[in-house]
């Protein structure tokens, strides 16, 4: 049974978008200075307080800015700060801020913001999902218009590193806690290169360059003076868009349409090699999710390679990293694809097999697997998923969630079997969240005690060494463990017209060097 | 009169002089296309078809000739020749991230001592390197640390025991972590230049010219310009630019006027994308080699088929891989150069060292960070 409307819309709506695709080549040709690019979903709200897409971080990249960034050595280097310095106990810092800065409504810049965002982080009342990025800091005050002095729960080495969280406007925000439903999230201001102009009822969004703009390098002019986030839901047409000029950057390519592009001379292929995979999660509260011998069974009737080729080229995975990590552990061997093991398990799980499929107490083994409806290729991969395990007996329903009931149903309620879905991470590939019983982002609901304490000891780590041999242990028992079934990790690289020069993408953020480039 | 200027005219315009002849009508891909016997004749009479096959992939390392007795064919001593530039990089990389990990640690690990196995292999690597007040900085603290090789705990490099090995037996230790009473466990930063050592000495400096020294290899650089000499990465962009649509224009002229035969070998063995492909990887070879990291990171990025970026194949070759990394280490970009090294992981075990030793630094510098995560 397949309840996601989508495939209907898509067969419906393939004419018209084609028909569209002329119309915006032929009428809707960009502006000079203008890019547009696609996202396969709108950002729902913009305020970095509660990111949790991919789509909703560039758009942050875009309007805000920090107290320090990476520059193009992924050093850290002072954004809104002009200098920092460490107590000689490392338990505190001084961060003296740029006083040439303004808010995009003209509000000057000052310390009261950076106390302000700070406090907004740690209010549990707010629930940040950036709140763990501010959990070093134990207090943050003003000592002046544009100084301010943090306390750090245990001594920093390079507090800098970490004080690269988005900076908001008091004036605008004024209370707290801060509400995600707060009119900021449709009016947002910041400090960065491009101001938000308009949320569009074709769901895009357009961006102008910040006249107010003031560069940390002392370069104040953006090359380029406007910006359209278009969604493009069916990532089967974004290619197709590039091709056909009416949209100037693609951010993902699906991997099948990486050869197309590449021969095409008026696109240049860029490596975004985000640290991402793809997992099948189940719900570790749910019976019978809870009885580890019934996810090895699943797990084991599962044909990974076969549901990975038609989507394209990449790496299968054991565990939480890509293979390129060097938390990767390679000692780690994949779950075999079985189905007569699988079979023994479920026997062994208390089911029996009948002619139409497997029944424990009277009840039939039938999963829902949910999938956010914008999550690229998802339909082919959970049309395969169901092929196969209906064919070895188990029922499985597809459920596509527009970004509102995933977030109620899967995030809020945990109303879900198995969910279809794909994390993302900077370099640092931290999985505290995910794995951790404590973590803000543990959707599986996993607790195990071993895996709580190597994540600690990683956290705690002075010793690079020791952090990867407890990362590699975690990989290892959390593989063990089944709280998902690990699928694989895609090639990533962005397209953009060749109209867009000296052109830079940030390994994980994308536009974080944007305001350096310029359109021909 | 007039009858005579036009004749004139008109004969002027018959014997116009012929263009200038295009030197890419001079490279090894027009004469595989053109001359398919010619391609077929030199095939067998250097080694075998087997053994360019495995030329031609990338395959270096079973690159096999099939000449009689013990003479070494073209291809061997060409991949050879290739495998020497593939472990000098390796061990480029190796090194840069050997002494950035250990030049850090003070900074990011103050309440560890210095690792001894560390210590020791920054000294070596120093040495190596001829930059002697590192060394002599490293062998201080090597002293300090009590680490002393002698004959009962005798130096473990490979580098320093390779006096009476051949090939095959200095590639006994890839892939596999040394041990040492001194040091302890470590992944030896001398095997890649090692390795290029003796595959330097097994390959021959004269080949001589001809199409078996050009096939699968760079298209001649005066055929497509005069590359920038700055690391200016849109100058390098202009440049690569430039260098496809010249090829563009010509691959296209030369399929029209390819034989059937010609015209499978050039789609086949995708031989202008191989000698794109190499030309791209030649110059951020000479990039690297003079510094210019952002340009070589470049060129190597345009040298990929990026729709099968992570495997080993005709136009992604193991030096591509290896240069990426190199320049990715060297501007800062450590976790990028593990994903440039992952291919070469299972294809050439001395590159496990390589990759654990960038990933140590890649975990040491962001020891003080926070990390980022997002769904989809």
């Amino acid at each position: 049974m397949l309840r996601s409307p989508s495939s209907r819309t898509n067969r419906l709506s393939r004419p018209i978008l084609i028909a569209a695709l002329g119309c915006v080549s032929l009428l809707g040709s960009a502006a000079a200075g203008q890019l547009r690019y696609a996202e396969d979903q709108a950002p729902a709200i913009v305020n970095p307080l509660f990111t949790t897409s991919m789509a909703e971080t560039r758009v942050s990249e875009l309007l805000f800015q920090a107290l320090y960034a990476d520059d193009h050595t992924l050093a850290s280097v002072p954004q809104l700060a002009e200098s920092g310095e460490l107590s000689t106990d490392r338990l505190h810092m001084t961060v003296r801020l740029r006083d040439n800065v303004t808010w995009q409504d003209g509000t000057p810049f000052t310390a009261k913001d950076v106390v302000y965002t700070v406090r907004a982080m740690k209010d549990p009342a707010t629930a940040s999902t950036e709140a763990g990025r501010a959990r070093f800091i134990s207090d943050c005050r003003e000592v002046g218009t544009h100084a301010v002095q943090f306390d750090f729960v245990r001594a920093e080495l390079r507090p800098e590193d970490k004080l690269t969280f988005k900076i908001l406007p008091a004036s605008a925000l004024q209370t707290l806690p801060v509400k995600r439903t707060d009119s900021f999230r449709k009016n947002p201001i910041g400090t960065g290169p491009w101001s938000l102009v308009k949320f569009n009822d074709d769901n895009s969004v357009s961006f102008a360059a910040n006249a107010g703009y003031r560069g940390s390098d002392g370069l104040d002019d953006v090359g380029i003076s406007q910006i359209t986030l278009k969604e493009v839901a069916d990532k089967n047409y974004q290619a197709k868009l590039l091709l056909y000029e009416s949209i100037d950057a693609l951010v993902r390519v699906l991997p099948r349409d990486l050869a197309m592009l590449q021969a095409n001379r008026k696109v240049e292929l860029y490596p975004y090699q985000t640290n991402s995979w793809w997992y099948a999660g189940f719900n570790l509260a749910r019976a019978p999710f809870s009885d580890p011998k019934v996810r090895q069974a699943i797990t084991e009737m599962l044909d990974v390679p076969n549901m990975l080729a038609p989507i394209g080229t990449g790496d299968l995975i054991t565990g939480p990293y890509v293979p390129s990590s060097p938390f990767y552990n390679h000692e780690t061997k994949p779950w075999p694809h079985d189905p007569n093991a699988a079979s023994a398990l479920l026997l062994s799980a208390g089911y029996q097999r009948d002619p139409d499929g497997w029944y424990k107490a009277g009840r039939k083994l039938s999963i829902t697997v949910s999938a956010h409806r914008a999550l690229e290729s998802a339909q082919e991969v959970t049309i395969n998923l169901q092929s196969q395990l209906q064919g070895q007996g188990i029922d499985v329903t597809i459920d596509f969630l527009d970004e509102a009931a995933w977030r109620q149903q899967v995030w809020t309620d945990r109303n879900y079997d198995v969910v279809l879905s794909q994390w993302t991470f900077d370099r640092n590939e931290d999985i505290r969240e995910q794995f951790h019983s404590t973590g803000s982002r543990n959707l599986m609901g996993l607790k195990d005690v071993e895996v709580d304490r190597l994540l600690d000891v990683a956290r705690d780590a002075s010793d690079p060494l020791a952090r990867k041999t407890a990362l590699r242990a975690t990989h290892q028992r959390i593989h063990d463990d089944l709280p998902m079934v690990f699928l694989w990790t895609l090639d990533s690289y962005a397209a953009l017209s060749t109209k867009v020069k000296a052109v830079s993408v940030h390994p994980f953020a994308f536009f974080t060097w944007a305001s350096e480039w310029q359109m021909q | 009169m007039i009858l005579f200027l036009t004749t004139i005219l008109f004969l002027g315009c018959r014997t116009a002089p012929p263009p200038p002849p295009d030197p890419l009508d001079a490279s090894w891909i027009a004469t595989v296309v053109r001359e398919p016997e010619r391609f077929a004749t030199t095939l067998e009479g250097n080694g075998g078809r087997e053994a360019w096959q495995a030329f031609h992939r990338s395959d270096w390392l079973n690159v096999q000739g099939t000449l009689a007795g013990s003479a070494v064919s073209v291809p061997e001593h060409r991949a050879r020749a290739e495998l020497a530039l593939l472990e000098r990089l390796l061990s480029r990389a190796q090194g840069d991230a050997l002494l950035a990990l250990a030049q850090g640690w003070a900074k990011h690990s103050p309440d560890q001592p210095v690792p001894k196995w560390l210590i020791a292999c920054a000294q070596r690597v120093a040495e190596l390197r001829s930059d002697a007040p590192a060394a002599e900085r490293w062998r201080a603290q090597a002293v300090a640390a009590g680490i002393v090789f002698d004959e009962t705990n005798p130096n473990p490099f490979v580098i320093d025991r390779m006096a009476e090995m051949d090939l095959d037996g200095v590639r006994v230790g890839a892939g596999t972590i040394g041990e040492n009473a001194a040091m302890g466990s470590f992944w030896d930063p001398t095997l890649p230049a090692a390795l290029e050592q003796r595959y330097t000495q097994v390959a021959s400096p004269a080949l001589g010219v001809g199409l078996p020294v050009d096939l699968f290899g760079p298209i001649v650089e005066a055929a497509l310009g005069t590359r920038p000499d700055t690391d200016d990465v849109e100058a390098c962009r202009a440049f690569t630019v430039g260098i496809d649509t010249r090829l563009d224009a010509w691959s296209a002229r030369l399929n029209e006027t390819a034989s059937p035969d010609g015209k499978a070998l050039l789609q086949d063995l995708q031989l202008v994308q191989v000698g794109r492909s190499r030309t791209l990887s030649a110059l951020a070879v000479d990039a690297v080699e003079h510094h210019r990291n952002s340009c070589a990171a470049f060129y190597a990025e345009q040298a990929l088929d990026q729709a099968s970026s992570r495997q080993i194949s005709p136009v992604n070759t193991p030096t591509v891989f290896a240069v990426l990394a190199v320049a990715n280490v060297e501007t800062g970009h450590v976790r990028e150069a593990l994903d440039a090294l992952s291919p070469l992981r299972g294809a050439f075990p001395e590159s496990i060292g390589v990759i654990e030793t960038i990933g140590d630094l890649a975990v040491q510098q962001g020891l003080e960070r926070t990390g980022l995560s997002r769904e989809n």
